[in-house]
């Protein structure tokens, strides 16, 4: 029986059920929102998110995870609150807020093009299909 | 700054306000010297001049687009595609909308494709033709070859750039910066035809209207 286990598990892995390299931490995103947008127009964008993490140390989570603040109306960070972008912003505007593909464009690449001109070195990429790579995601 | 970010915020700049001061002031320099012109107005005709903005403008309208069948449809779906494209595909669109915050309707990715294969075909065509039809051989120089060229090139970097065939970034660089050249060209070659083609067909029509009404001689 024993030796039966054994043969079946490296069975199961020679023939790919189960994955030979698992991730410690789950890293990279592969953001397409299919559910929101239909039919993606371009390809999925793949998101690394410890990348972000170390790179946005000292300007916080609230970059990306922002609610807003109903009495003040502005955009805050709130522990234990970081959601999705598209738990907020839909595919059209909704009561002052942006789509989806305008918050992630607005977010993504005016960061990313801040960080370029003050850092004077590649933050992250600010061209269309830097982000929508026609390859397959992951 | 690196290159890209130059040619897509400084030198985008420098193209648009060139190609639109460019162009007011061709008109603007166009109706200084009308209006010193005396010889043509007793024989200027808004009813011809119109008649024949009209005529140049509905596919097979004028007796030389019947003439050329082939020539009126490819020379029609050029021209509508030429200004369709660069100002309702999705990518400017968004550029436009980070730029000024303006989002406008964009046309379906596959009609985009077929609309710039369209104009990338016509262009092959029209350089054969310049090359072949005698009649046309003979009125064609370099710098009709050369506007030929510097019309396909944003179309052809544009849609490779779209499908990531070869290096994407250079490629992306090299369609804004060849846009961008296109645009500035505009107003100070025969390109002008863009805006100041009305004025030109009414002149016609309004030259002609008198021979078209007057019987066979």
């Amino acid at each position: 029986m024993k030796h039966f286990t054994v043969v079946f598990t490296i069975g199961l892995f020679a023939i790919g059920i189960f994955p030979t390299t698992i991730p410690a931490q789950d890293d990279r995103y592969v953001l397409a929102h299919d559910d929101v947008f239909g039919n993606l127009r371009r390809p999925a964008v793949i998101f690394p998110h410890n990348i972000h993490i170390e790179s946005l140390d000292d300007d916080g989570c609230g970059v990306c995870h922002h609610v807003r603040d109903s009495s003040t109306k502005k955009l805050t960070y709130e522990e234990g609150e970081e959601y999705t972008c598209k738990e907020c912003h839909g595919r059209k505007v909704e009561e002052g807020r942006l789509a989806l593909r305008e918050a992630y464009h607005s977010n993504c690449t005016e960061c990313h093009r801040d960080k370029n001109n003050k850092q004077q070195r590649k933050a992250g990429p600010t061209t269309c299909g830097q982000c929508h790579k026609r390859t397959k995601p992951l | 700054m690196d290159f890209y970010e130059l040619v897509r915020g400084p030198l985008a700049w420098f193209a648009f306000l060139v190609f639109l001061f460019g162009c007011l002031g061709r008109i603007c320099l166009l109706w200084i010297i009308g209006k010193k012109e005396r010889l043509l107005y007793p024989y200027r005709s808004f009813k011809d001049g119109f008649r024949s903005i009209l005529h140049g403008l509905i596919p097979f309208g004028a007796t030389y687009m019947r003439e050329r069948p082939l020539f009126t449809i490819i020379t029609f779906s050029f021209h509508l595609c030429v200004l369709i494209v660069p100002v309702f595909l999705l990518a400017h669109t968004i550029l436009w909308y980070e730029s000024w915050g303006i989002l406008w309707w964009n046309l379906p990715d596959t009609l985009a494709d077929i609309m710039t294969i369209l104009v990338i075909l016509s262009c092959i065509y029209f350089f054969s033709r310049r090359l072949i039809v005698p009649e046309v051989k003979r009125v064609s120089n370099k710098y009709d070859i050369l506007f030929l060229l510097m019309v396909l090139l944003p179309f052809l970097t544009g849609f490779l750039a779209y499908h990531q065939w070869g290096p994407y970034r250079p490629m992306l660089i090299l369609h804004i910066l060849s846009g961008e050249i296109l645009l500035i060209s505009i107003p100070f070659s025969r390109l002008i035809h863009m805006i100041l083609f009305p004025f030109t067909r009414a002149y016609m029509g309004a030259e002609f209207g008198k021979a078209l009404s007057s019987g066979d001689w």
